[in-house]
């Protein structure tokens, strides 16, 4: 996945991946106020527009989608097919357990109707197991990561379907918070670096592939 | 949000010494495992081969002895072996739902104390103690020893299987999740 499916504009051309060796967990990391609910909404519409019977479970909590700055317009977002943005479901969870149940209970909905993707916007505010103690925050971490690679999988090929999460940047070590726990389930990792003056790119880590994108905008979503 | 082509890279000029460079999250110890998780795949592919040309000559399944080598190398031969004896103990379980054919594996520990079994995806969880210190802690272990067994039997195809309801197989899940393994 090209960090371009985050940062482009939805109204710019897009442009064919090839050769791209699909990788279908991917984290997204960066310091607060970079734009990584916008970067996430940006994927889900883009990607319910490339496949017509995807669909996106949108995970995040409610608080915190109330307090997004989201930098896309209305035109940005119904252009072309207004009636995919249908297929993308938001869910609200208040904590890690009401993640997982999400999870657990996903193949209780017909197959046709299960999510296709699924995001998880900023796991580590929803994960309020453990508080300060590391090795409780670890195990919290640790299942329900387990419970989203497990559920993004089709009962019946197998294959696997798309994950992607976003996290702050940890601010004393840099980079994703519990880094070696995600390792174990997420192969790729896309990091957003402040280039200076509202202006970010955000950065694939296996090659270092990168967009540039701009937190500045004249025009929000109402 | 416009974007363009970035001109420049945004990275230090010494990566491996940066810590602020997020590339070192995957170190060394991370590619080992992800080498050592392939060629454990490779293996298990392989007696899942003998497995299936066994079956189709009504023989015997047998593990050979290259075989049980190749597993006691990368899960290391003690392991291995408490493996094989949750296996031949009948205490893998498989549960799938009826309706959507979800699957998960149940696996009774070999404790004295009769408990729930510990929830196992084979290929990358365990609700056990011993896959969180282990296998996540300590990056020690490729998988715990119920894993294994499941993995095994799975291969095998000499798990119990039980098929549930789709919401009690939710429900077995989400307990399993939140129990405390510590």
């Amino acid at each position: 996945m090209h960090p371009r499916a985050f940062a482009e504009p939805l109204d710019a051309a897009t442009r064919a991946e090839t050769s791209e060796r699909a990788q279908t967990r991917v984290v997204l990391v960066g310091p607060p106020e970079c734009g990584k609910t916008t970067l996430l909404l940006r994927f889900c519409v883009r990607y319910v527009r490339e496949n017509p019977d995807g669909r996106v479970l949108y995970i995040a909590s409610e608080r915190a989608m109330d307090r997004a700055r989201v930098h896309a317009t209305r035109d940005e977002l119904l252009k072309d097919d207004p009636r995919a943005l249908d297929r993308i479901g938001i869910k609200y969870a208040e904590d890690d357990q009401d993640v997982r149940a999400l999870c657990c209970f996903r193949h209780a909905a017909p197959a046709n109707a299960q999510p296709t993707a699924y995001v998880v916007d900023d796991l580590g505010s929803l994960i309020k197991c453990g508080g300060k103690d590391r090795v409780k925050r670890e195990i919290a971490y640790a299942k329900t990561l387990a419970a989203l690679h497990e559920s993004a999988r089709d009962d019946e090929s197998g294959e696997e379907r798309l994950v992607v999460v976003s996290e702050r940047r940890d601010e004393e070590l840099g980079g994703v918070p519990m880094g070696y726990v995600y390792a174990r389930w997420f192969g790729e990792v896309m990091q957003a670096c402040e280039v200076g003056n509202g202006e970010w790119d955000l950065v694939r880590q296996s090659d270092m592939a990168s967009v540039r994108y701009s937190t500045r905008s004249s025009a929000r979503t109402e | 949000m416009g974007a363009a082509p970035a001109r420049r890279r945004a990275t230090s000029t010494s990566e491996a010494e940066d810590d602020s460079n997020p590339k070192r999250w995957r170190d060394a110890s991370n590619d080992a495992r992800h080498r050592g998780a392939a060629i454990a795949e490779a293996a298990f592919d392989a007696l899942a081969r003998r497995a299936r040309v066994a079956r189709d000559a009504n023989r015997a399944i047998d593990v050979p002895d290259d075989a049980l080598e190749a597993l006691a190398w990368l899960y290391g031969a003690k392991h291995l072996q408490k493996a094989l004896e949750v296996m031949q103990a009948g205490r893998v379980r498989r549960v799938v739902a009826e309706r959507s054919g979800r699957s998960m594996y149940a696996v009774h520990g070999s404790g004295a104390h009769e408990r729930a079994p510990y929830l196992c995806f084979p290929a990358h969880f365990c609700s056990c103690r011993s896959f969180f210190w282990e296998c996540v802690n300590r990056g020690e272990a490729l998988a715990c020893k119920h894993q294994l067994a499941a993995k095994l039997a799975s291969v095998l195809r000499c798990a119990k299987t039980t098929t549930v309801d789709d919401v009690l197989l939710g429900n077995m899940m989400m307990k399993s999740f939140e129990d405390d393994p510590m």
